[in-house]
C-alpha cells in the first residue's frame, strides 16, 4: 500500500468523514422535520464508496442508489449543494428538483443516485460501452444493494457487459438487508460473488468495513477494467446503521444489532486505528480534519435552511432540452 | 495417540469465504461455489450416514452455505440419507470473520468431537488449527491454496472419517501430526500457520491475500513440496522439505537485481512470479528466529494477519506439535487390506462382515 | 434529388447518413447486423426484417448486435446517451417495451428534470407498431399513447416514406429521448424521398388534404386510409382536411384547433385502444378549446377494448377501416 501517500490517507479519512457526518446530521435533522420526502442513509458504509471511488477520476461514471448520499460525496459532488437539494431549495445541486434520490452530477460523473432498485445497472453498460467505443480508459461502476441484486435488470446487466466486454465494475454493497428482508433469505445464494462465475467474471468478496480491503480490491478490479480485461464483480459485506429509510424502526434487526456494530463495525474507528498505529498519521491529524468536516455540515444546513425553495415557474422548466 | 476416539460426533467447518477473495481478480484463481460447498456437505453427511453416525455439528454462516444445505437436506430426502445424521449448528454469534471459525473450533474441542472437517484452503485450515488441540482435522481442499489440505472427493473422505470413527481399522497410520510454526509478536500476540509465515512490506492487511510478490521479504517454511501451489512453492523448487522431515526452511527474498540469484515460482493459482533470492537456511525445530524486517505484515498461509513496526519484538518458531490430520487414502487403504468392505457369501446366508455398505451406496 | 423509395429504405437511408455524419450515432438492437459470433456471414438478418441491412458493412462496430436483454441494452443506450453518444436502439417491437419499460420511463424521460436541468439523453429507441400482419396480441399493439403520457419523451409517428426519414434525422439530432414507432404494414410504402439528409421539425403537423367541411385527425398508418376516404369523399363534395400531426409529443394542437375552428366537425381515427388514447385526448382538446366552434358532436373511429386477435377476419375487424372512417365524417358532415 505505499501508493497511499499521507495525504491520501487524509483524503480517505476525510471523504468517510464527511459522509458519516452529513448521514448523522440528516438524520437528526429529518427527525425535527425540516427535511421532507424519503430519505435513506449511508452511515456504516462509508468505506465503500471512499476505498472505490478514490480510483476514479471525473470521466469515470458512476450509477448509484436510493442510498445514495455517501457515493455522491466520495465522486466530489459539492455538500453545500447537496444538502440544499435533500432540503428541496432552489440552490440544491438539482435545483430542488430531484431530491434525496436523485442527486446527480454529471460533471463529476455522478449518473445519479436512483429510486428505481435494479435501475443503474444498465445504465452503466451504456457508460462503459461509450468508454470503449471512444478508446478511453475510462470505466464505469455500478454500485447496487443486495436488494438489486435479485433484479433481473442488475442480472442482465452482467451478461451484456460480459458479452461486450464492458469497462464496468459492478459493486454489490451487501448491507444485509432489503428494506426490511434479510439477504440470507432473499438471495438465493447469499455469497454474491458467486453469480458472477455464471457470467464468466471474476467475483471477489471484500470486508466492506475495512477501507484498506475495499481500496486494494478495487483497484485491481478497475485496473483491470481500464486494461480491456473486461467487467468484474465485487461484493462489499457491510452494514447501515440506520433504517432502510428515515422513520425505520428496525424492528426486524436484533435489538442490539446497530449498537454492537457502532462499536465493532466502525470503518472510520477501524481506519484511525490502523494508521495511528502504523505511525502515518497523528489523531491530531485526524481531529482536526473532524473539526473542519462537522464546520461544513454545519455550514451546509444553515445555508440550505436559509436558501429559498424554487420558485413556481421552475415547474415547468428542465422537462426537455426543446419541446 | 489413541487411534479409536471416544467421541462419533463430527463437527464440520465450512468457509464460505474461502476462495473469493482478491486473487480471482488478479490471477483468475478458482472459486467454489457456495452450492458446491452446500454439496460438498451433504455428501459427507451421506457417507456418516451409511456409517451410522448420526451427529454432526456445524458452524453457522450468513452467507447462503448453510441455508443452501438446509435446502438441499430438506427436498432432497428422497434421493438420499444426509437428512437421517441429526445437524445441529452452533449457537454462536456470527461476524462472517474468521472469529466464526477460530470460535466453532474452540466449542468442538470442548464438546470433544471425534473429528472436524474442514472446508477451505491453507487459512482455513490454519484458523481451525488454532484452538482445535489434538482432534484430529479431516480436509477438503476448497481455498485458493491448498498446499496443506490433499484433494479429495468429499464422498471419500467421508469415508476414511467413517472407518476412523467407527475404530473399523486399528492402526496408528490413519492419523498424522504436522508441523507447525508458530509466531509471537512482544511475547502476547501468538498465532500460528500451517504452512508458511511470510513477512511483506505491506503496510496493511488490506485485502489480506498475499499477491504482490514484489512486497515478499521473508518466508519461514513448514514444509515445501516441490507440486505445491502459493509461496511455499518458492521453498519447494528452491530445497523441498516434506510433511515428515525434522526441519523447515527460511528463505529471505529482494527484488532480484539485488539478489545472487531467481527462481520463478507459481506464487498463486495463475500466477508465476520471478523471486529473487538473497539467502535461504533450514530452521530447526524448537529453535526462536527473530525476524529480519522491521516494519510490515506477517502473512500467515497466506492471509495478511498481523501489522507490525519497528517497535515490536516477532518471533518465529518451528515446532513438531501441530495439529492432527486423518490420512483419507491410508485409512481407505488399511480398511481395504484388512477385508473391511467385502462381504463373503456363504449359500443361503450372508456371512460375517465388518462393513456393509447399504445399498443406497452401491453402484451398479 | 428525390427518387421512389420504400419506408422501410428511407429509415436505412436515415440511419446510414447520421452515422457517416457524426461518429457518436451508433445502432443497437436484437439482431440489427444479425450472425454475430455465428458460423456464417455477419450482417445476416441486418434487423429481423432487413430493415438495417448493410449498415454493418459500412459502418462496422458501430451497428451492434445485442442478446435478447432489452432492459440491459435499452438501459445501456440511455447510459451512453448521458455520456454524449446517440445511440438509436431498436427495439423490434413495441410490445416489447414492457420489459424494459423502467429504463425509459423512470430513467431516460426524467433524468433533465430531476437532475435540475443538468443531463441531455439524445437516445431514440425504434420500434415496429400495428395490426394487419396477424402478428396477434403480443406482436401488434398501437401502444403510442403510453409514451406520450410521459413528460420527457418526444413520440413519433412517421406516416409516408418522406415523413420515416426526415423525422428519423431529426430525431437523432434532436438532444431529448424520442420513441420512434413504425408501422409494420407501411414498410413496404413507396414515397418520393430526397436523397439528401433533410429534417421534418417535430410538433409540425402536415396537412395532406385540406377542406372546409370535418376536420380528419389521423395517426400512423391511419392517414392513409384517411387520405383514402377523403379522397372518395371530395368527389361527392365533402372536402375533409386531413391532419397529420407527425408526432404526439409535442403535439400541434394549433394546427388542429385552426383546422377545427375552420370545419366546425372533428373525426379522430387512432389505430389504438379507445380508453386514454391520442382519440380520447384530441376529442379533449376539441371540446375544452374549441367548443364554441363545433357544430355536431366529435367522432372517434379506433379499435375496440380488446387485444388484438389472431385470425384475420377478427384482425380485419378489430383495425379501423376506411368505411368505418367513412361512416363516421358521413354522421356528421
Amino acid at each position: 500500500m505505499s501508493e497511499l501517500s499521507k495525504e491520501k490517507l487524509l483524503e480517505a479519512y476525510r471523504m468517510m468523514r464527511t459522509i458519516r457526518d452529513f448521514e448523522e446530521r440528516v438524520h437528526d435533522e429529518f427527525a425535527k422535520g425540516g427535511i421532507p420526502g424519503f430519505v435513506h442513509l449511508y452511515a456504516g458504509e462509508e468505506a465503500s464508496a471512499t476505498g472505490i471511488c478514490m480510483h476514479l477520476t471525473d470521466q469515470d461514471r458512476i450509477v448509484s442508489t436510493h442510498r445514495g448520499h455517501g457515493h455522491c460525496i466520495a465522486k466530489g459532488v459539492d455538500v453545500i449543494g447537496m444538502m440544499a437539494e435533500i432540503y428541496g431549495k432552489q440552490t440544491g445541486t438539482c435545483h430542488g428538483k430531484g431530491g434525496s434520490m436523485h442527486i446527480a452530477d454529471l460533471d463529476k460523473g455522478m449518473l445519479g443516485a436512483n429510486g428505481i432498485v435494479g435501475g443503474g445497472p444498465p445504465l452503466i453498460c451504456g457508460v462503459g460501452l461509450t468508454h470503449k467505443m471512444r478508446g478511453t480508459d475510462g470505466v464505469g461502476i455500478a454500485f447496487f444493494g443486495d436488494g438489486a441484486s435479485n433484479q433481473g435488470t442488475t442480472l442482465e446487466s452482467m451478461n451484456l457487459a460480459t458479452v461486450w466486454n464492458l469497462p464496468c465494475i459492478f459493486v454489490v454493497e451487501n448491507n444485509g438487508y432489503a428494506e426490511a428482508t434479510s439477504s440470507e433469505w432473499a438471495v438465493s445464494c447469499d455469497n454474491y460473488a458467486d453469480r458472477a462465475a455464471g457470467f464468466g467474471m471474476p467475483g471477489t468478496t471484500v470486508d466492506g468495513h475495512d477501507f484498506f480491503a475495499v481500496y486494494e480490491t478495487a483497484g485491481e478490479a478497475i485496473a483491470r477494467a481500464r486494461a480491456g480485461g473486461g467487467p468484474s464483480l465485487v461484493e462489499v459485506k457491510l452494514n447501515r446503521y440506520f433504517g432502510h429509510f428515515e422513520g425505520d424502526a428496525q424492528t426486524y434487526r436484533r435489538a442490539d444489532e446497530v449498537k454492537q456494530l457502532r462499536e465493532e463495525k466502525d470503518c472510520l474507528k477501524i481506519f484511525r486505528k490502523r494508521v495511528v498505529d502504523a505511525n502515518l498519521l497523528e489523531h491530531s491529524d485526524l481531529d482536526k480534519i473532524d473539526e473542519e468536516v462537522a464546520a461544513l455540515i454545519d455550514e451546509a444546513v444553515q445555508q440550505a435552511e436559509a436558501a429559498s425553495p424554487p420558485a413556481v415557474e421552475e415547474l415547468l422548466t428542465h422537462v426537455y432540452v426543446n419541446y | 495417540m489413541n487411534p479409536i476416539p471416544e467421541s462419533t460426533s463430527v463437527g464440520i467447518i465450512a468457509n464460505p469465504y474461502s476462495s473469493r477473495d482478491i486473487r480471482r481478480l488478479v490471477s483468475s484463481a478458482s472459486s467454489i461455489q457456495t452450492v458446491e460447498r452446500a454439496n460438498i456437505v451433504e455428501r459427507i453427511l451421506v457417507t456418516l450416514a451409511t456409517f451410522g453416525i448420526d451427529k454432526a455439528i456445524m458452524m453457522p454462516d450468513k452467507s447462503g452455505l448453510a441455508a443452501q444445505l438446509i435446502r438441499n437436506l430438506e427436498s432432497r430426502s428422497h434421493l438420499n440419507r444426509a437428512a437421517s445424521v441429526d445437524l445441529e449448528f452452533l449457537d454462536i454469534p456470527i461476524t462472517s470473520t474468521v472469529t466464526d471459525t477460530l470460535i466453532a473450533g474452540r466449542i468442538f474441542r470442548e464438546r470433544n468431537v471425534g473429528a472436524v472437517i474442514v472446508l477451505g484452503g491453507d487459512g482455513t485450515h490454519r484458523a481451525v488449527a488454532r484452538y482445535i488441540g489434538d482432534i484430529p482435522m479431516v480436509s477438503i481442499s476448497t481455498g485458493t491454496n491448498n498446499a496443506f489440505p490433499r484433494f479429495h472427493e468429499a464422498t471419500l473422505a467421508g469415508l476414511a472419517l467413517g472407518i476412523y470413527l467407527k475404530g473399523l481399522v486399528n492402526t496408528e497410520s490413519m492419523v498424522r501430526r504436522n508441523k507447525v510454526i508458530r509466531v509471537t509478536v512482544n511475547n502476547n500476540i501468538e498465532d500460528l500457520a500451517l504452512v508458511d509465515l511470510a513477512i511483506t512490506s505491506d503496510r496493511w492487511v488490506g485485502a489480506r491475500a498475499v499477491w504482490k510478490m514484489e512486497n515478499l521479504k521473508e518466508l519461514y517454511l513448514a514444509f515445501c513440496e516441490p507440486a505445491a501451489i502459493g509461496m511455499s512453492s518458492i521453498g519447494g523448487l528452491l530445497d523441498p522439505v516434506s510433511r515428515k522431515e525434522m526441519s523447515g526452511l527460511k528463505v529471505l527474498m529482494a527484488d532480484p537485481v539485488e539478489c545472487p540469484m531467481t527462481l520463478n515460482a507459481p506464487v498463486a493459482p495463475g500466477l508465476f512470479h520471478e523471486i529473487g533470492i538473497l539467502d535461504s537456511s533450514r530452521i530447526e525445530i524448537g529453535v526462536d528466529y527473530e525476524i529480519e524486517s522491521a516494519h510490515g505484515v506477517l502473512a500467515l498461509d497466506g492471509e495478511r494477519e498481523i501489522e507490525f513496526s519497528a517497535k515490536d519484538e516477532v518471533i518465529v518458531r518451528l515446532e513438531d506439535d501441530g495439529p492432527v490430520t486423518l490420512d483419507v487414502e491410508a485409512t481407505i487403504e488399511s480398511a481395504a487390506r484388512s477385508g473391511v468392505f467385502v462381504n463373503h457369501r456363504t449359500a443361503g446366508r450372508s456371512g460375517e462382515h465388518k462393513f456393509r455398505m447399504p445399498e443406497s451406496l452401491c453402484f451398479g | 434529388m428525390a427518387r421512389k423509395i420504400t419506408y422501410q429504405q428511407a429509415i436505412n437511408e436515415a440511419l446510414d447518413q447520421e452515422m457517416t455524419r457524426d461518429e457518436s450515432v451508433i445502432v443497437m438492437g436484437e439482431d440489427v447486423v444479425g450472425g454475430s459470433g455465428g458460423h456464417g456471414e455477419m450482417d445476416a438478418w441486418g434487423g429481423v426484417l432487413g430493415l438495417t441491412k448493410g449498415l454493418y458493412a459500412k459502418h462496422g462496430n458501430r451497428i451492434m448486435d445485442t442478446p435478447i436483454t432489452e432492459s440491459g441494452y435499452i438501459g445501456a443506450a440511455v447510459g451512453a446517451a448521458t455520456c454524449g453518444m446517440r445511440p438509436v436502439a431498436e427495439l423490434m417491437f413495441i410490445d416489447f417495451m414492457g420489459v424494459c419499460l423502467d429504463q425509459i420511463y423512470n430513467q431516460a424521460a426524467k433524468f433533465r428534470y430531476m437532475f435540475g436541468g443538468k443531463a441531455k439523453t439524445p437516445v431514440v429507441i425504434r420500434a415496429m407498431y400495428g395490426a394487419g400482419f396477424s402478428a396477434a396480441a403480443q406482436h401488434s399493439q398501437a401502444l403510442y399513447s403510453i409514451f406520450t403520457h410521459i413528460p420527457g419523451l418526444k413520440v413519433v409517428l412517421p406516416s409516408s416514406p418522406y415523413d420515416a426519414k426526415g423525422l428519423l434525422i431529426q430525431a437523432i439530432r434532436d438532444d431529448d429521448p424520442v420513441i420512434f414507432l413504425e408501422h409494420k404494414v407501411l414498410y413496404t410504402l413507396e414515397g418520393e424521398v430526397p436523397e439528401e439528409p433533410y429534417t421534418v421539425p417535430f410538433g409540425e403537423a402536415n396537412v395532406v388534404r385540406e377542406g372546409d367541411d370535418v376536420t380528419i385527425v389521423a395517426f400512423g398508418r391511419m392517414v392513409l386510409h384517411a387520405t383514402g376516404v377523403a379522397d372518395k369523399l371530395a368527389k361527392e363534395g365533402i372536402k375533409c382536411e386531413v391532419i397529420d400531426p407527425r408526432t404526439t409529443s409535442p403535439l400541434d394542437d394549433e394546427s388542429i384547433l385552426e383546422s377545427i375552428e375552420n370545419t366546425g366537425r372533428l373525426v379522430v381515427v387512432d389505430e389504438s385502444n379507445p380508453r386514454c388514447s391520442m382519440a380520447s385526448d384530441i376529442a379533449e382538446l376539441a371540446v375544452t378549446r374549441a367548443f364554441e366552434h363545433l357544430k355536431a358532436p366529435v367522432k372517434t373511429v379506433t379499435a375496440p377494448h380488446t387485444p388484438v386477435p389472431f385470425a384475420k377476419s377478427l384482425e380485419d375487424a378489430y383495425i379501423p377501416s376506411p368505411e368505418k372512417i367513412e361512416a363516421a365524417i358521413r354522421s356528421i358532415a
